[in-house]
């Protein structure tokens, strides 16, 4: 095998050599056909707003950031029940961070002298 | 006088740093420039002595250096018994690559990024003891030496941390660094006391060939797991990363983050090279597989919820050593058994692999999350927005990282996952699907960061223009070119880096 072949051996089947060769000719593809589209495309405001869920834009510009915490807020409250115990519990408190330090110690010491 | 290089490589990669260390404060009492352009001739000639060590791991074979001269006997007649010893192999190279690697890129980062700052000086001797404590860490042969190292990057860890006083938050999070890592290398050198007791050797190899499995042995062997773990910030000892990291200065926390790997690399060599199948490898395996789905699971999820960058990033940091422990967990597992040919190799090789790869796409994001503060001051996420508009190279880089942690093809994140799903999957089914869902998850919450950061319009009022200054891009640029090189060429990284780190733990 020569030396560049065997730089370009496939880990667990993945060669990501293919996978970009691939993703280059799917691009190609993908911009003859946006060409062969895009000269016949007219500018309208109803072209846009099927995108808006049939809303107009918003006049303010600030309006349409949504912030972090924003973000998936329906997740996290849906598993409100998980994530609250799960945030309460990093107090921040170093007390606490020893208190698990010594809880894994024990809980390993355990296992190991029993299974 | 004739000196080799090569065979002594491995002290002086340990010696360059701590003597331009001590060289820092002196020159910088003549010259600020001298004292800059010290900072990067100590790391290149460092660079060259580890490229030296790791060719010749890689060209010749393994090594004990023995400070002194000499080798060291199992009898103990010989004084060299006693001496401080260095291993030179597959886990200390490909340790010591990747610290390399990430201190460059934070040091010419660090440049203007820290330009502000008053006692320079004393930040690059801390950097330089930071560098020799983690290499220190992975080089040394012997558990009592091991401890010296551990306390040297633990001390410049937290100095480094606290390096911003005036933010009061970093140095309450420097204590914390500095009161648990303190109270871990105790217990350590307890761990080491029973060990030293019971077969009166420190070496490893000497160790390893006299540990029986004695329940003192299982009680030094919980200590060394459960204080290694600390280190590396796996769940439920990970409490400190997020404070650590969020508030360390950016250029410190990409290499905190090898640190952190440096107590995963002591603890690999612990669990498979000095105790190996001296204790029930499964039950061992299975703890590391714990604590790895534990990180996973719990570093994402918290991940999500939070409000400030660097924070967010520091739990995603514990989540991907969750997927290390469980790669090299399963190795453990199935430790001298025949399934170790058919599939623990390839899930150890997964995990070693995802080191390399996390020390540099989690290094890189936490270099753009240092840009982003560095330009506007803003660490929470609900402040930030447009940034897209100006700081185009910095969200560039900062797609690769997020695209590489979420283990997206062709990155090198995927290639490595890859690697642990596949292999882990015919372990247990079930561990590789949460494992994947992880991954999922992780997406999601850089998708978030990416939205919340650099999408939306441009606020005039907060943000000039232009891009953070070029040395910090420079050292940006380093780890994304290795993220991408290590995407594109996953096979020659595997073969030639990460099974000789594999092989040195002890597994054909």
């Amino acid at each position: 095998m020569s030396a560049l072949a065997y730089q370009l051996v496939p880990v667990s089947g993945w060669n990501p050599l293919v996978l970009i060769l691939l993703a280059l000719i799917v691009g190609v593809l993908v911009y003859m056909i946006y060409r062969l589209g895009n000269h016949s495309y007219k500018e309208t405001k109803y072209k846009r707003e099927p995108f808006l869920s049939g809303n107009s834009p918003a006049d303010d510009p600030d309006s349409l950031h949504i912030g972090g915490s924003n973000l998936y807020w329906g997740f996290t409250r849906a598993l409100k029940r998980y994530f609250e115990p799960l945030v309460r519990g990093h107090t921040g408190l170093l007390n606490d961070y020893l208190y698990w330090f010594v809880i894994t110690v024990v809980v390993i010491m355990v296992v190991l002298y029993f299974v | 006088m004739n000196i080799d290089i090569v065979q002594h490589s491995p002290a002086l990669i340990l010696a360059v740093p701590l003597l331009f260390a001590f060289l820092t404060p002196l020159v910088d009492r003549i010259s600020e420039k001298g004292r800059d352009a010290l900072f990067f001739l100590g790391l290149i000639i460092m660079a060259f002595f580890v490229a030296i060590m790791a060719y010749e791991v890689y060209t010749v074979g393994e090594w004990s250096y023995v400070f002194g001269g000499g080798t060291v006997t199992p009898t103990g007649a010989d004084s060299s018994f006693f001496r401080i010893l260095f291993v030179a192999d597959g886990v200390s190279a490909m340790a010591s690559i990747t610290l390399t690697i990430s201190a460059i890129g934070a040091a010419i980062y660090s440049y203007t990024f820290m330009k502000d700052e008053t006692g320079l000086n004393k930040f690059n001797t801390l950097f330089f003891l930071m560098v020799a404590g983690v290499n220190g860490m992975v080089l040394t042969g012997d558990l009592f030496n091991l401890f010296v190292w551990f306390e040297v990057a633990s001390v410049s860890s937290a100095a480094l941390i606290a390096f911003k006083t005036y933010e009061g938050k970093a140095v309450e999070a420097a204590l914390k660094y500095m009161i648990i890592s303190v109270i871990g290398g105790l217990f350590f050198l307890l761990s080491i006391g029973f060990l030293y007791g019971q077969y009166g050797v420190l070496n490893y190899q000497l160790l390893a060939e006299n540990i029986t499995g004695t329940n003192l042995d299982k009680i030094a062997l919980t200590i060394l797991v459960v204080v290694l773990a600390l280190k590396a910030g796996a769940v439920p000892l990970h409490f400190i990363i997020p404070d650590a990291y969020s508030m360390a200065p950016g250029s410190v926390t990409a290499v905190l983050v090898v640190a952190s790997q440096a107590g995963l690399w002591v603890l690999f060599r612990v669990v498979f090279t000095l105790y190996g199948v001296a204790v029930n490898t499964l039950t061992i395996g299975w703890i590391v597989i714990v604590l790895g789905i534990l990180s996973m699971f719990i570093g994402v999820t918290m991940a999500l919820v939070q409000k400030t960058v660097k924070r967010l990033m520091a739990y995603h940091a514990i989540s991907q050593t969750g997927y290390m422990l469980l790669g090299v967990g399963v190795g453990l597992a199935v430790l001298g058994k025949p399934e170790m040919g058919l599939y623990g190799r390839t899930a150890m090789e997964g995990g070693v692999f995802h080191i390399i790869n996390h020390a540099m796409y989690k290094g890189l994001l936490f270099l753009t999350a240092g840009a982003i503060i560095f330009k506007t001051g803003i660490r929470k996420l609900d402040d930030l927005g447009g940034l897209g508009h100006s700081m185009k190279w910095t969200m560039g880089f900062f797609i690769i990282g997020a695209l590489a942690i979420a283990g997206i093809p062709p990155f090198n994140g995927f290639a490595s996952k890859l690697m642990i799903y596949k292999s882990v999957y015919r372990f247990n089914p079930l561990l590789s699907i949460i494992a994947m869902v992880v991954s999922i998850l992780t997406l999601a919450s850089f998708v978030k960061v990416f939205h919340s950061i650099f999408m939306g319009p441009k606020d005039e009022d907060i943000y000039d223009t232009g891009d953070v200054p070029k040395p910090m891009l420079a050292g940006m640029t380093i780890l994304a070119a290795f993220v991408i090189l290590f995407s594109l060429f996953p096979g020659a990284v595997v073969s030639n880096i990460v099974e000789p780190a594999v092989e040195a733990l002890g597994v054909i």
